[in-house]
């Protein structure tokens, strides 16, 4: 499953806390390099919570989570190095209205990667042509369609060449006509072997491209296995009603 | 993905239904409706009596304008005559082309900062000329109003105003025949277009080229009131000393126009802006420095080479300091990185105690606070692995040393080089990167530190000029530079306070919010007391400053506040998705603020930016209550004091008139700027 | 199903970071470093200016509150002050005096000009703009100026004004006709405020009469009536409020001859009482089933603010009035600090409060008492206002009501659309469409901006000190002027005004809050 021995993403036992309310109560899971987990469960459970922990934009208060054999503590360095790996997408885009479509995928590279302006342009501009949108470039944020917009944030993403990807919902903001073209950009990625961990309502698109699915309730991991043992041969009573619930 | 319909269906306009003919329009109608309106006719006899009080209160008010303006006892001439001590002051007559240079680089960098942002308004012609019809019937009512006063004699119209105004027909006329003409040809052009007229537009710029003919037009043919003898006055042409110069630059600023246009087509317009920046940033200190304040320069002592000679302290700022500042910005360097905060720390620690033998009254606490740092960088040399961290937390030491150096007696100068030093120090290693930026942020080192000590030896210089006042600055011209310098200050201090106000740090909000609070509850006026009296209290023995840098400074800790406030808005406009989009992306909090966060805020509140900064061009006028001769202190205390050559005693009321006027008409247009502004921002609507 | 909740944990075993690297440790050490280092800065800048102080030869000191002020204020209470504390107590009443009655003023020109800008009348509406439009734009300081070149060209009092007349507009003030308080106001103040409270509770029953049964019972107007009985009745009944006169005497015996220690010790108990009761109370808030909840930074702000003001109020009652350096700085002698002023106010009222028959008030007309010389500023007949007052208060009034006319405007503009149309559609009358839905909500928009206004109006009242309008930074200036101790002054003005804004912007929240109350 590893191509140099450790798991990509390892959580363990993580708890978090949001005041007294908690939304983790001990997840445990792994993902293996290249690995593609799907991450479904009704609302309010803790997914956006769990992966926003993986990256540090939320604090976890107990357990253990590495990536890429990095532990994420308070160390400044870990952060730093954590968030360079990590690439995010979110439910609303979060593109920078001021800044031209190049300009959003080029910012990261030059100021954090400290690429020339030139190489990240080129870099850049391959990117938009892999999501589909090349001719976009100088345009602003504002003044493209919603699955537009989100290629482009997963193009800004994959710019800083992170080895593991996450998304938030990346297509529930989006008519459904346009989610289409954001799905198979993901499925392209996933298929080049990106390690990715997806929390989505898109069914179809658990089934085809995941290699585990998650399922989440009350902050835990209430049952995770393949696609098919899990679309079609669910064990636990909640997976059972949340499935029927959806499907 | 480009799946829009591809064909147009026709005939749909063809088969939209009329629109019902427009409700029947007309005076009368026009009269019933806003003047007379109402559903009752008690309402329709109140709304009546209304128009009624309302036009008289319209009609004294007109009335009093008239007459007070030309009435023969006020003595416009005290106006005309002391323009020039007005606008600035004492300025020495043989320098006044120093002003008018001024003013030329103004309009040339407008002229070019119109083209390059491709500022390019247009005005409808319905605006345009409704506007012109109200603003004839103004002015042919105003010359009617003259008859009012008449007819009140026999007809039982209330009027409250002083006494007829004198003879002054022949202006009359003019001013009659000049409003008939507008309204006139405006009326007839509306009749003609109807509705039409809202969809045609003519340019904003050429209809202001057209008022700077005008304007012309009338400077060399009108006649103003001159003194002549102790009480009376003539009329006389205006001096060809200020016709000719305005002439001139009207000219130049459309001929900077059409340049502009012809650079624009070789130049890429991002560069333009860039260096218009940067010359706009420059022609700032440069008018106020150089070109208004004819400064001494004794090249020999500025280009001598000595360790403090302002040569030498650039050359060692610049080479040194671009050197370390280079080597902050530097990606990948461990080793060396770690070799030079050994080496820091070991002069910081050898040197921290030598300095004071450099510099007669050291404070005790620099000795040891550099022997500190110096352990600090060499512990930090040897223990951290990561250049970043390295480069950040020397950058940091290095801004502590250098902000503590202000405390240590030396040449002032050195002091304002080093806490330049400090910032520059800190932001390095977050901005820093490919070899290109390094060198980039080398340069703007190099330029900062040569415009801080041009701008200091510029400072001391002595002045040149010959004039009777205690600072080369006065009159409009002084008011204009507290005006900008109190908003640009405060910029650099309220973004900062507005961040602290806002971030997650308890201490640094503690400390932003008492700073606001106390300041914005004090007002204006005992700040500039403080600082007109107060602040050399605070700095150490033997420094002082001009009266103005004072009360520039006390400005600038006043308006600070407001701009935080302002920007604190813009900063909770955004969402927070963005601060996470940021850091997700792996930028630091240095980073997102800087490029994501800030620009956006700032763009968010520009409007009441714009506010703020006509707040405090009114406020300028305070400063003539602590004694600086502003065109208000000028216009009120100096001109109405004046009995020789000619006497202006008594003119007080009428200066005052005019000075509200002035003002009023500046203030006025500012703001309507700022409103057409911010209507096209799209922020004005609920 | 649901897992029993956990208390929360903070982990210690996740691996610590080196310090330098900890981001907790970072964030705590770069507010704690600058905080010293701001002390630091501060200590630096004070012992520079003293040692500056030292070498001019004028050191720091309070003793001009004290010492006589040997100049003759323009106007105030007491125009010839025996100390510098009585002298800026002047001008600060002077500069209350300014503020209330031109806030007062202004709304009430700010709203009308707001509503005739939106009037369907042309000509009413243009009139109201030109007023905004011209008013806002001229800076104020040049609108004082204007008014008082306007009041110095009025002319002087000649030989031929003698006697009450109606008004004297002379260039050495404006004299109008004016309410004059008389012998009996004391007590009738005291049944006014009795009113108001009876008036209150009648309005309030009223209303829960409305609500249980349902009719209407003209709530407003019961309030009003009881107040006005109140008001006119008592004009004729108010020596029955004598009786007061015992119970101040009685107040001032006891607070003369109960120990100081016993006021001392109660004070403090009733200020730890308060932030006991603040602190207790914020924490029940947030007190949930599981357990307290995370407080954040700003909560533990809070709590201990409030402790160390607890804290400083008690300390300051126990050791406040004993303390040397207090009475000192209020120059006067020990006793007087001691009871805390208690017993001479009470005697005070004492003597006021008696049964005689006087009438409250009276309506008189300013008089020339000595031909050609104006009547005086504290005259008993009419009301005298100096040259300089009418130049602030015409100009602030003048210049605030414009902005405030534009917050009216506002404020109604944003309630018109579709309210009105809702409101209609209700089937509600004009005269109630306006009441209940457009003026509540109108007035809950307009508050907050309006507050600011009376902010601005009360900072812009210093600007008096242009013509010599004793309010306290005039007074204040004078002060250091003469005694060259422009720091203590500023740190004065700095207190008052921070007080003031305080006040104001505290009396604003109060009401907004209350507004946002009645929403949900
Ligand atoms: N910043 C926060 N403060 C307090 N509670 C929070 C915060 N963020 C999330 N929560 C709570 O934590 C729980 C888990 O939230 P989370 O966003 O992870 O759910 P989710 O599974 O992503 O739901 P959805 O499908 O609606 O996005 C929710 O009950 C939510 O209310
Ligand atoms: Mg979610």
């Amino acid at each position: 499953m590893s191509d140099n021995g450790h798991p990509m993403i390892v959580v363990e036992g993580v708890k978090k806390w949001f005041g007294d309310f908690q939304a983790l109560r001990g997840v445990t899971t792994t993902v293996g390099q290249r690995d593609v987990v799907v991450v479904i469960g009704p609302s309010g459970s803790g997914k956006s919570t769990l992966i926003r922990c993986i990256n540090r934009l939320e604090v976890h208060q107990e357990g253990r989570i590495a990536v890429d054999g990095i532990e994420l503590t308070n160390d400044l360095r870990n952060i730093d190095a954590i968030r360079r790996e990590v690439g995010m997408v979110f439910q609303s885009f979060n593109l920078f209205p001021h800044l031209t479509v190049l300009e959003n995928i080029t910012l990261a590279p030059i100021w954090v990667r400290k690429q020339t302006r030139t190489e990240s342009e080129e870099n850049g501009m391959q990117l938009l042509e892999r999501v589909g949108i090349p001719e976009q470039a100088d345009k602003y944020p504002g003044q493209l369609s919603g699955g537009q917009q989100q290629r482009v944030a997963i193009a800004r993403s994959l710019a800083m060449s992170p080895k593991v990807m996450l998304f938030d919902e990346p297509t529930s903001a989006l008519d459904p006509e346009m989610i289409k073209e954001v799905l198979d950009v993901m499925k392209e990625l996933a298929l080049s072997g990106m390690t990715m961990i997806v929390v989505t309502h898109e069914m179809g698109f658990a089934r085809e491209v995941a290699d585990r699915v998650l399922f989440m309730d009350y902050g835990t991991i209430v049952e995770e296995g393949t696609p098919e043992h899990f679309f079609t041969n669910p064990q636990h009573d909640r997976t059972k009603l949340f499935l029927s619930q959806i499907l | 993905m480009t799946d829009q319909p591809q064909g147009i269906v026709h005939g749909v306009i063809e088969e939209l239904e009329k629109a019902p003919d427009p409700p029947p329009s007309g005076p009368w109608i026009w009269v019933q409706e806003n003047l007379l309106g109402g559903d009752t006719r008690l309402t329709k006899f109140f709304n009546g009596l209304l128009t009624v009080v309302f036009a008289l209160i319209a009609v004294n008010i007109l009335q009093f304008l008239t007459s007070y303006i030309f009435n023969p006892e006020r003595r416009w001439s005290a106006v005309t005559f002391n323009m020039k001590l007005m606008m600035v002051q004492a300025f020495p007559q043989a320098d006044l082309f120093r002003i008018w240079l001024s003013i030329g680089i103004f309009f040339v960098l407008v002229a070019l900062s119109l083209v390059a942002w491709g500022l390019r308004g247009q005005m409808s012609l319905w605006t345009l000329s409704r506007g012109l019809r109200n603003a004839g019937v103004f002015l042919m009512l105003m010359t009617v109003m003259h008859g009012a006063f008449e007819a009140s004699k026999i007809l039982p119209i209330p009027l409250f105003s002083i006494d007829s105004p004198a003879d002054w027909s022949g202006t009359r006329l003019l001013i009659f025949v000049i409003g008939l003409a507008m309204f006139a040809g405006a009326f007839m052009y509306l009749r003609r277009e109807g509705i039409a007229a809202k969809d045609k537009s003519i340019p904003f710029l050429s209809l202001i080229a057209v008022g700077m003919g005008l304007v012309t037009l009338v400077i060399w043919t009108i006649d103003l009131p001159i003194p002549d003898g102790q009480f009376d006055e003539t009329l006389g042409p205006i001096a060809t000393s200020t016709t000719g110069p305005w002439t001139i630059l009207f000219a130049v600023a459309i001929a900077a126009y059409f340049f502009g246009r012809w650079l624009i087509g070789i130049v890429e317009p991002a560069r333009l802006r860039r260096w218009l920046v940067i010359l706009w940033l420059f022609s700032y200190p440069v008018i106020i420095m150089v070109i208004q304040r004819k400064p001494i320069l004794e090249w020999g002592d500025i280009l001598a080479i000595s360790k403090d000679s302002p040569l030498g302290l650039f050359l060692l700022f610049s080479v040194i300091g671009g050197a370390v500042i280079w080597w902050l910005a530097l990606p990948d360097s461990l080793p060396v990185g770690r070799g030079i905060a050994v080496a820091i720390g070991a002069l910081l620690i050898l040197a921290g105690w030598p300095l004071e033998f450099f510099f007669d009254e050291m404070p005790a606490l620099v000795g040891p606070i550099a022997t500190l740092a110096g352990v600090a960088l060499i512990a930090g040399g040897l223990m951290i692995h990561d250049r970043v961290e390295i480069a950040r937390i020397i950058g940091s030491v290095l801004a502590i040393v250098a902000l503590l150096v202000w405390f240590v007696p030396m040449p002032f100068l050195v002091r304002g080089l080093f806490i330049t030093f400090a910032f520059v120090a800190v932001a390095a290693p977050s901005f820093g990167g490919t070899a290109q930026t390094r060198n980039n942020m080398v340069a703007v080192w190099v330029a900062i530190v040569f415009l801080v000590v041009a701008t200091f030896v510029l400072g001391e210089a002595e002045t040149a000029l010959e004039f009777q006042s205690t600072t080369f600055l006065g009159g409009f011209n002084l008011s204009i530079l507290l005006a900008i310098s109190g908003v640009a200050l405060s910029f650099p201090l309220g973004v900062v306070l507005a961040l602290a106000r806002t971030s997650s740090m308890p201490i640094f909000r503690l400390l932003a919010t008492a700073y606001i609070e106390i300041v914005r509850s004090v007002p204006l006026i005992t700040w500039l007391f403080f600082g007109s009296v107060m602040i050399s209290l605070f700095l150490p023995g033997g420094i002082s400053f001009d009266e103005i840098v004072r009360v520039v400074a006390a400005v600038s800790i006043f308006n600070a506040a407001y701009v935080a406030e302002n920007i604190r808005g813009g900063l909770q406009s955004i969402n927070k998705g963005q601060y996470e989009a940021g850091s997700a992306m792996g930028l630091s909090t240095v980073q997102s603020t800087a490029l994501i966060i800030m620009p956006q805020a700032i763009r968010a509140v520009l409007p009441a930016l714009v506010g703020s900064v006509i707040v405090s061009f009114k406020d300028t006028s305070l400063v003539a209550i602590i004694g600086l001769a502003d065109v208000l202190l000028i216009a009120k205390s100096f001109v109405p004091g004046q009995t020789n050559p000619h006497n202006f005693l008594g003119t007080q009321p009428q200066m005052l008139f005019f000075i509200a006027i002035f003002y009023w008409m500046f203030t006025f247009t500012f703001s309507r700027m700022a409103l057409r502004y911010e209507k096209s921002l799209g922020l004005g609507e609920r | 199903m649901v897992t029993p909740l956990e208390p929360r944990t903070d982990s210690g075993e996740q691996a610590k970071p080196p310090f330098w690297r900890n981001v907790t440790v970072l964030k705590w050490g770069a507010q704690i470093g600058f905080l010293v280092f701001f002390v630091w800065l501060f200590y630096i800048l004070i012992s520079e200016a003293a040692s500056n102080l030292k070498q001019t030869g004028i050191p720091f000191s309070w003793d001009f509150l004290g010492d006589p002020l040997g100049v003759k204020l323009g106007e105030g209470f007491n125009t010839d002050p025996e100390s510098g504390l009585e002298a800026l107590a002047v001008g600060m009443v002077n500069m209350v005096r300014i503020t209330i009655s031109g806030i007062v003023a202004a709304t009430i020109l700010g709203t009308i000009i707001g509503i005739a800008r939106l009037s369907s009348n042309w000509i009413v509406s243009k009139v109201a703009n030109a007023y905004i439009e011209f008013f806002r734009n001229i800076p104020l300081l040049v609108q004082i100026y204007f008014w008082q070149a306007l009041v110095f060209g009025l002319g002087e009092l000649t030989a031929d004004d003698t006697g009450s007349g109606m008004y004297f507009a002379t260039s050495k003030g404006v004299a109008i006709p004016w309410l004059n308080p008389r012998a009996g106001r004391w007590q009738y103040i005291a049944l006014l405020l009795l009113g108001g409270w009876v008036a209150r509770r009648v309005y309030k029953w009223r209303i829960k009469i409305l609500e249980e049964k349902g009719m209407e019972t003209h709530a407003m107007a019961w309030g009003l009536g009881t107040f006005a009985t109140f008001m006119f009745g008592g004009w004729l009944i108010h020596p029955i409020m004598g009786v007061l006169g015992y119970l101040w005497s009685a107040l001032a015996w006891i607070s003369g001859n109960v120990p100081v220690f016993f006021f001392q010790v109660a004070l403090a108990a009733v200020a730890a009482w308060l932030a006991y009761r603040f602190i207790k109370n914020f924490l029940d808030e947030r007190r949930t089933p599981a357990g307290l909840a995370k407080l954040t930074d700003d909560d533990y702000f809070r709590l201990i603010v409030a402790g160390l003001l607890g804290l400083a109020g008690v300390a300051f009652f126990l050791l406040g009035p004993g303390n040397s350096v207090v009475s000192q700085m209020l120059g006067r002698s020990k006793t007087f600090a001691m009871n805390w002023g208690l017993e001479p106010i009470f005697e005070f009222l004492a003597t006021k409060f008696d049964f005689s028959t006087g009438v409250p008030m009276e309506w008189s007309r300013p008089e020339v008492v000595v031909p050609t010389r104006f009547a005086q500023y504290s005259a008993e007949v009419g009301k005298a206002f100096t040259p300089a007052f009418v130049a602030v208060w015409i100009g602030v009034t003048l210049y605030t009501a414009a902005f405030i006319g534009e917050i009216v405007r506002a404020g109604i503009m944003a309630v018109h659309r579709g309210q009105n149309e809702a409101a209609n559609a209700l089937g509600l009358k004009r005269g109630q469409m306006l009441r209940l839905v457009v003026l509540p909500q109108a007035f809950r928009i307009v508050l907050p901006p309006l507050g600011s206004q009376y902010l601005n109006l009360a900072k812009n009242t210093s600007l008096g000190i242009a013509v010599a309008y004793a309010d306290i930074v005039q007074v204040g200036q004078t002060i250091y002027n003469q005694g060259g101790q422009a720091l203590a002054v500023f740190i004065i003005w700095m207190g008052f005004y921070s007080g003031v804004s305080l006040l104001l912007s505290g009396v604003v929240n109060y009401y907004n809050r209350k507004m946002q109350l009645v929403e949900r």
